[in-house]
């Protein structure tokens, strides 16, 4: 199977910085929407 | 249809069509016959290349009407654009190398295409860079604006470098009808899922943008009931 490690290098670089890059960004996203609460609640007691 | 809708149809065509393009890529599209498997690679290496080109297109168009309007939404798709086709143009840049490696002999050649490419990330680095360097927003929404526009002009060089340079990287295989058919379905399998996750992806960073917006706005209305 000529060449088959540099294909199995090429696709498992494709889905690592991918998948990597999607968990950052949920991550991300669920950290700053918890923020959002919190400091909705604050804004709500000073209310 | 909302945007949650979208962006979830969007995730969902995006999952199914990348479960399904390595069946594509791997073993429906026939084995090239000089490069062997190395060629594989071309179906997941293309597609990031028109992705990319695609994320800085709307970088270009939605910097336009940022200078234009001066509408904060705008510079939001674009700083989203740009973070998104920088990854999949360092996915162009990480795929080539070792797609060059079994077939030329090198990692890397100092030819006008690799090199534009190469240009070409390094300006939209440059891009995400400013947006992270704060100072005044709006002036700092402007300069990115004008790198954003300036920046695209690369894309048609890397385009037409092949044609308008003596380069080692093959021409554009697909425009010339140089491909097979099952290689050129394998192809547009490919880039139809790479479309989609792309746009998935786009969409999510414009969500977290906006959500970053949102706490930023709840932040200050809470410091001045603060005052």
């Amino acid at each position: 199977m000529d060449h088959l490690g540099y294909l199995c290098a090429a696709y498992t670089i494709i889905w690592v910085v991918i998948l990597g890059y999607f968990i950052g960004l949920s991550r991300r996203e669920r950290r700053i929407w918890e923020e959002i609460r919190v400091v909705r609640e604050r804004l709500e007691k000073r209310a | 249809m909302n945007r949650l809708s979208t962006s979830t149809i969007l995730g969902v065509v995006a999952l199914a069509g990348m479960l399904v393009a390595p069946y594509f890529a791997l073993i429906y599209a026939s084995v090239e016959k000089e490069q062997k498997l190395a060629q594989k690679i071309f179906y997941f290496h293309v597609p990031s290349a028109w992705v990319s080109f695609l994320g800085f297109f709307i970088v270009f168009v939605a910097s336009v009407l940022y200078l234009w309007k001066k509408e904060r939404i705008y510079d939001l798709w674009a700083s989203a654009a740009a973070e998104v086709g920088v990854l999949f143009c360092t996915l162009v840049l990480l795929t080539g190398p070792i797609w060059a490696k079994p077939i030329w002999n090198a990692w890397w050649v100092w030819d006008a295409r690799l090199t534009t490419t190469l240009v070409l990330w390094l300006i939209y680095v440059a891009y995400l860079m400013l947006r992270s360097y704060g100072g005044d927003a709006a002036q700092n929404a402007k300069f990115r604006a004008v790198l954003g526009i300036v920046g695209f002009l690369d894309v048609p060089l890397i385009y037409e470098s092949v044609n308008i340079w003596r380069t080692l990287h093959p021409p554009q295989l697909v425009r010339k009808g140089g491909l097979q058919a099952d290689m050129f379905e394998a192809l547009m399998v490919c880039l139809t899922a790479f479309t989609a996750l792309f746009l998935a992806l786009l969409f999510q960073r414009v969500s977290l943008a906006r959500a970053e917006e949102e706490l930023a706005m709840i932040r200050a209305d809470l410091g001045e009931k603060e005052t």
